[in-house]
């Protein structure tokens, strides 16, 4: 028994020893092949909200001397100032033009170049191009082409008989203007995105729908759109957030103006820290965006995550 | 002889090389971009090849915004440039980081007689008593006009105008559809806090307190003055009229204005001068006037921008940035500058110079910036108003035109533009006590 048990023993050891060996060696390799990843992922992800989060309870002058510990003073003040919350409504007013409106026309878009015909592939090419083209070229494009003196825009309104429009230089134009030009730059990611997702819808449904008879109509809404509805999801929470930190076309077309109408969230932050030097208060500013763009992602997930159909 | 010529080769290069290390290299950061980068470049080049010390390596570090917000966080760093451009509004703040070299020091100790500069730039650049700054790229603001228009409507061009004057001919040099909508717009300005400065000073108020700032640090703005209200309440009346485009904050949509022939008359800075003859390309005559005032004319402050040597530099560094300071401000320098760009000399005796007067002759527009400079009053109107925060000031005082436009009472707009601006001033100033 005991010579039974001790001959075992070394026998059923071996390839135990050896296999939890080669288990450490696979997390080992696994670490090292997450690595570079997380690696970056620390420095310039967690590192900069740690920091940034750390400098948010700070108060300094705009060399960076005497800093000190400030509480919640930067948070107070963001909370009493009329400016930040006229922000926050004029980034909800974008995003709620934003994000449906690039959805809409990346779906329409995606409908109609999903399925293969001649020049489909022209068409998906065009549609992805406002994606392609970067923001600061658009944006000058734009700033260009909604000239209010010499740009096409007006030139065209003129011809079709109506009163020239001031696209970007009145305050109650200009967050429409900036908004359209944001769906417009945002278009194509969507279509990419939801023609794969259609693409990605068995054909056989449609084929068994259309032997029971049902019209396109009918498809649309008991195929097409349930079936694309993770994709959907995604893609409504990624232009979501496209929209809540539109910055490049805002700087470059109307610097938050005229008369604050477009003085989103994020070009607050930005305006803060880097023209007004005003670095801890920015980073209050900064970090409470960080967190109601978690609250949102989070809302999203609870309400349209269950909702979303998986196959 | 093979082996010789390659020892000899060899020995020349280290001589080459000794001397490339013999000579101090300084950083210089600038915001010149387009036409008048072309000429910062130019000068530098220029200087560089004038001499064996001294190398400067010049940067563009993008607008004056950028320029100073990188200088900041170089300060932070610990790394900065020799020498630096920063604009006009940001004299409080680079004073009071007192991590500069004030330039009357320098210029002591190298025995430069700083009387030499013009009294305007000089006035402006002295703070708490002490000339800071090498005042550099000076400008004014300017109205340009086209002098064809001007003549077909009857208005015979003059160079200094009442605001009122030029009211009555914007008005005249406006045409309207028979529906009433604007084909050509008798006046344009790009909506910018500068243009509302300059009206302070050139009517005789201060923009801020404290004699704008000049007296002790400024702590409450004065925007609010007659003299601005008057100006702002002009300014979206004339809008509302179709006399004025509204082409936004872009000075670019102005001078494109101009050159299209869509306006008649723009206010830009003389800096500008250069690139909008070059826009405009010969298509129509272009005349240069002084900025308007309300009832008496005073002068206005220079605008533009000024170097600034930063502190901690080695003896040989700053022997060296005061190199090409002191080559900046030859006379020849000073009328290369000027006459590539707008800006005007701001060493005495530059605008005597033969081939400047000669080319004042050919070229009357630029003689108009100097002669607005030479006509205005020393004193501390035109030395500008300092204060801290001011770029953040400016963007409330813009956006109080765009509201007046919007259809704000001009007073009541600038009164709550005020109101943010006194508060950014506030913050600023308590946290530099500290």
């Amino acid at each position: 028994m005991n010579q039974s048990a001790s001959s075992q023993t070394p026998a059923s050891v071996a390839p135990q020893g050896s296999r939890l060996k080669h288990l450490k060696g696979e997390w080992l390799e696994g670490l090292l092949l997450l690595s570079p990843a997380v690696i970056l992922l620390l420095s310039f992800i967690v590192y900069p909200t740690i920091s940034g989060a750390v400098l948010s309870f700070q108060r300094e002058d705009p060399f960076g001397k005497s800093r000190e510990w400030a509480g919640f003073a930067n948070y107070l003040e963001l909370a009493s100032r009329p400016e930040f919350l006229a922000s926050m409504f004029t980034t909800l007013k974008f995003t709620l033009l934003v994000a449906p409106l690039e959805l809409l026309l990346g779906l329409i878009a995606a409908l109609l170049v999903w399925r293969p015909f001649a020049g489909s592939n022209f068409f998906r090419t065009l549609f992805f191009l406002t994606t392609a083209v970067p923001t600061s070229v658009a944006a000058v494009a734009w700033g260009w082409f909604l000239n209010p003196l010499s740009g096409w825009a007006n030139w065209i309104v003129r011809a079709l008989g109506l009163p020239v429009q001031p696209w970007l230089t009145d305050p109650s134009y200009a967050i429409w203007t900036l908004g359209v030009i944001t769906a417009w730059a945002g278009v194509g990611f969507v279509a990419i995105l939801l023609t794969a997702g259609l693409q990605g819808i068995p054909e056989d449904l449609y084929e068994a729908a259309r032997l029971d008879g049902a019209t396109a109509w009918v498809q649309f809404w008991k195929i097409t759109l349930p079936l694309l509805s993770p994709t959907l999801f995604l893609v409504g929470l990624l232009t979501l957030f496209r929209s809540l930190t539109a910055f490049g076309q805002i700087h470059l077309l109307t610097k938050g103006g005229p008369a604050e109408s477009t003085f989103v969230w994020v070009y607050r932050v930005y305006q803060d820290a880097f023209f007004n030097f005003r670095f801890t208060y920015a980073a209050a500013e900064g970090l409470t965006l960080f967190l109601a763009l978690l609250l949102l992602a989070a809302l999203q997930f609870r309400f349209f995550g269950r909702k979303v159909h998986y196959e | 002889m093979k082996k010789f010529l390659v020892a000899g080769s060899l020995v020349a290069l280290s001589m080459a090389l000794a001397q490339q290390n013999a000579k101090t290299e300084i950083q210089f950061w600038h915001s010149m971009g387009g036409v008048l980068g072309e000429r910062v470049e130019g000068l530098v080049k220029e200087f560089n090849d004038s001499q064996t010390v001294t190398t400067v390596k010049s940067t563009y570090v993008g607008s004056y915004d950028d320029g100073i917000n990188k200088l900041l966080a170089g300060i932070r760093a610990g790394k900065v440039p020799n020498l630096i451009q920063v604009y006009d509004i940001g004299s409080r703040t680079m004073v009071d980081s007192g991590a500069i070299e004030p330039l009357e020091n320098i210029a002591k100790a190298n025995n430069f007689d700083i009387d030499q500069f013009v009294p305007q730039p000089r006035n402006y650049y002295t703070v708490d008593g002490k000339l800071n700054a090498m005042p550099f790229n000076s400008s004014n603001p300017l109205l340009y006009m086209n002098t064809a228009m001007l003549a077909k409507a009857g208005i015979p061009y003059r160079n200094s105008w009442r605001l009122s004057d030029l009211e009555a001919a914007a008005r005249k040099l406006t045409i309207k559809d028979a529906s009433g909508a604007t084909l050509r717009y008798g006046i344009a300005i790009p909506i910018d806090s500068w243009f509302v400065e300059q009206f302070s000073y050139n009517s005789g108020e201060y923009f801020c307190n404290n004699e704008n700032g000049r007296k002790a640090r400024a702590s409450e703005m004065n925007f609010t003055n007659p003299a601005d209200v008057a100006f702002v309440d002009w300014w979206a009346r004339m809008v509302k009229d179709g006399v004025m485009a509204n082409i936004g904050r872009s000075g670019d949509n102005a001078q494109a204005a101009f050159a299209q022939e869509k306006a008649a008359i723009v206010a830009q800075s003389t800096a500008s001068l250069t690139g909008l003859l070059k826009l405009v390309g010969g298509k129509f005559e272009t005349r240069t006037a002084f900025f308007p005032y309300l009832k008496e004319r005073n002068g206005v402050a220079i605008g533009g921008a000024s170097l600034y040597a930063m502190k901690g530099q080695s003896a040989d560094e700053l022997k060296s940035t005061w190199g090409f300071i002191s080559f900046l401000l030859k006379p020849n320098s000073q009328a290369k500058w000027h006459l590539g760009t707008g800006y005007f000399p701001v060493i005495k005796g530059v605008a005597q110079l033969p081939n400047v007067v000669q080319a004042h002759v050919k070229q009357p527009n630029f003689e108009t910036a100097l002669r607005q400079l030479e006509t205005t009053k020393v004193n501390n109107y035109s030395a500008g108003c300092l204060a801290g925060a001011f770029p953040e000031i400016r963007q409330y005082v813009a956006g109080a035109i765009e509201e007046a436009i919007k259809g704000k009472p001009a007073a009541e707009a600038l009164r709550d533009a005020k109101v943010k601006a006194d508060a950014a001033l506030d913050r600023y100033n308590s946290a530099i006590k500290k």
